[in-house]
């Protein structure tokens, strides 16, 4: 199957997105921990957009540039999977980082249906954010 | 020998006729050998209701609806053998009253000498019966009672023992009656029996009282006592009725509730502290993820010189060490000093307290426990509650590590070495602690228990340190593993509750 599938007035944004996916995208409850990744993302190169709630994320962001999602799971309304199989049903593919700060073997089934890249146990080492990120921002 | 007369000769004044008046007094009938009845007294009309002249000629044992207590055949083989039968029997008055009586047959013979039939006198006595029939009912109900019932004189002398009363205390009805109660008493509640009976002759009843008895074979059992007095037809008191039940079964209930009570309160302790565990982990999680990410990009900035944005990075690594500090004083804030209340205590009693507590787990695991505290060791300042949950754990602790050991023995020892504070141990027979174990003995969240918090040890430091004192383990002499703690003495004036 050739890069550009689906339906054909897809195919256009499908195209304009893959010239501008290049922001990373945290979605975290939690201050510090989503101004030390952004501090960390842009010290490393890269555009970095944060989010304090599922429904800031969905509200503010430009899906259709990001490059890569850093989802912590552990959120008070709506949690990182459930905010994923949302994303998911709206047909939306970018690649998916799940942290959590306990990864219960429901979560990680979960997280594999819905197509999660990496579930990385928080606080998340340095080799395995930059691995992702490197690889989705590239 | 009596003839049958007719009421021609009655008129004659013959000492037969005598007799014939003084049967009229009585019940009495003649009856002739096929038992038709020929002579039917005035005494009888009087006792059944049935006139002569409606008796006569009938036959007897149907008029009356007779019933024998023993065969009918047997009655007349003694009546031909002997001459003569009596005994009770029951009949029915002619408005079909039932009648007991007491009946007396004599086997006559005419002048010739032949048998001529049967002489019957009887005497009512149903009232009598009726009486011994609820006498018999009241026995059996007292016989069958689960409780011990007793009889005793004002002089406490046993008059009556039923047979729960066998059963409880071990003494059979004939080696007990007509000795003193006193048999029965621990020596150290001799006063009790003065007591009760005073007040048994002042007309007052004793009622539930909660106390200890003595078997036949010394062993002691709890027991509730009811006694109250006894009268005679006037209204004289002489004597009096115990029912004494047995409370082994009531008390051990209420130990087990009281220990299952320990076990719970213990588990939600523990319970809490374990949220109180999730809860910090999470928490902590945020700061030090933070700081991971801070010190990631501090390191790339000082690879490529920008030293400026390095410090920015470490500023706020700091930032977040102080946030996790925060949330670490916020842990220590849920054991505050503020909550044991430090009272003078009474050490044995603690001891004791903790041991009946664990009675389960230690006969269960058939654990003998030796508890030698020093006389000169007088109240210490303590929570009871809490110290007791120290001893309680310490106890526990030593039973489960004994789980493999042939010999089970915990020695809990107290004594006054350093000036101002009782040290208490409590030492086991088990394999003792390996040097791994030792080092992480009282850290928390370490344990050797499959499915263990290991926050026991740490929280019975932290009670003890609350208390002034200090918890460690050393190694039993004997073998095993001794822990030992120290409380402050109370102050010498101070009273125990």
């Amino acid at each position: 199957m050739g890069l550009f599938t689906g339906r054909p007035d897809k195919i256009l944004d499908q195209l304009m997105t893959e010239q501008r996916a290049r922001v990373i995208a945290v979605v975290d409850d939690d201050e510090a921990v989503r101004d030390s990744l952004a501090f960390l993302l842009s010290v490393s190169g890269h555009d970095v957009a944060a989010y304090g709630s599922a429904a800031e994320f969905l509200e503010q962001c430009d899906l259709n540039g990001v490059a890569g999602l850093i989802l912590d799971h552990h959120m008070p309304k709506q949690t990182g999977l459930e905010l994923l199989a949302r994303l998911r049903q709206d047909g939306r593919t970018m690649p998916v980082l799940l942290v959590t700060g306990s990864p219960s073997q429901d979560v990680v089934e979960r997280a594999g249906v819905l197509g999660v890249d990496q579930v990385l146990e928080k606080p998340v080492s340095d080799q395995g954010l930059m691995d992702f990120v490197d690889r989705v921002a590239a | 020998m009596i003839t049958t007369a007719t009421a021609a000769d009655r008129a004659d004044r013959s000492p037969d006729l005598n007799l014939m008046s003084a049967l009229d007094v009585a019940c009495a009938m003649f009856r002739d050998l096929d038992g038709t009845i020929r002579f039917w007294s005035v005494g009888a009309e009087r006792l059944y209701g049935w006139s002569p002249r409606e008796a006569v000629g009938r036959r007897c044992h149907d008029l009356l609806a007779t019933r024998f207590p023993q065969p009918l055949e047997a009655i007349q083989a003694r009546l031909l053998r002997d001459g003569e039968w009596h005994g009770e029997l029951y009949n029915q008055s002619r408005d079909l009253r039932p009648l007991t009586v007491a009946s007396h047959w004599a086997l006559q013979r005419g002048a010739d000498g032949r048998l001529s039939g049967v002489l019957e006198i009887n005497h009512d006595v149903s009232f009598q019966a009726e009486g011994m029939a609820a006498m018999r009912r009241l026995a059996a109900i007292v016989e069958s009672s689960n409780d011990a019932i007793i009889g005793k004189t004002l002089d406490g002398i046993v008059t009556a023992w039923n047979r729960a009363a066998e059963v409880l205390f071990g003494w059979r009805a004939e080696e007990i009656i007509g000795k003193p109660l006193m048999l029965l008493f621990p020596p150290d509640r001799v006063a009790e029996e003065a007591d009760i009976i005073a007040r048994i002759r002042r007309g007052e009843r004793v009622d539930r009282y909660p106390t200890v008895r003595r078997r036949k074979d010394g062993s002691e059992v709890p027991v509730s006592v009811t006694v109250s007095p006894i009268r005679d037809a006037a209204g004289n008191i002489i004597g009096a009725s115990k029912i004494v039940h047995d409370l082994s079964a009531e008390e051990a209930g209420a130990r087990h509730l009281r220990e299952a009570q320990a076990e719970l309160a213990h588990v939600q302790r523990l319970t809490e502290l374990g949220q109180l565990v999730s809860a910090l982990v999470h928490e902590v999680n945020q700061p030090l993820a933070a700081i991971g990410n801070y010190a990631s990009a501090g390191r790339r900035l000082l690879g490529t010189g920008q030293t400026a944005g390095a410090n920015v990075a470490l500023q706020k690594i700091t930032e977040q060490t102080e946030r996790a500090h925060q949330i670490i004083q916020r842990l220590r804030g849920f054991v505050r000093k503020g909550d044991s209340e430090q009272r003078p205590e009474l050490l044995a009693t603690m001891v004791q307290d903790a041991v009946a507590l664990a009675q389960m787990s230690l006969r269960q695991e058939q654990v003998t426990i030796e508890t030698r505290l020093a006389p000169e060791v007088g109240p210490v300042a303590a929570d009871r509650v809490q110290v007791q949950q120290v001893l309680f754990n310490l106890i526990r602790n030593a039973v489960e590590a004994m789980g493999q050991s042939d010999r089970r023995q915990i020695t809990i020892t107290a004594a006054t070495d350093d000036p101002g504070m009782v040290e208490i141990s409590i030492a086991d027979t088990g394999p003792g602690l390996s040097p791994t174990v030792r080092a992480n003995l009282f850290r928390p969240f370490v344990t050797t228990k499959a499915g263990g918090l290991g926050v026991g040890l740490s929280v019975c430091r932290s009670i003890v340190e609350m208390h002034g004192g200090r918890l460690w383990a050393e190694d039993n002499p004997g073998g095993g593993t001794v822990f030992r703690f120290t409380l402050r003495q109370a102050p010498a004036s101070a009273e125990v509750a």
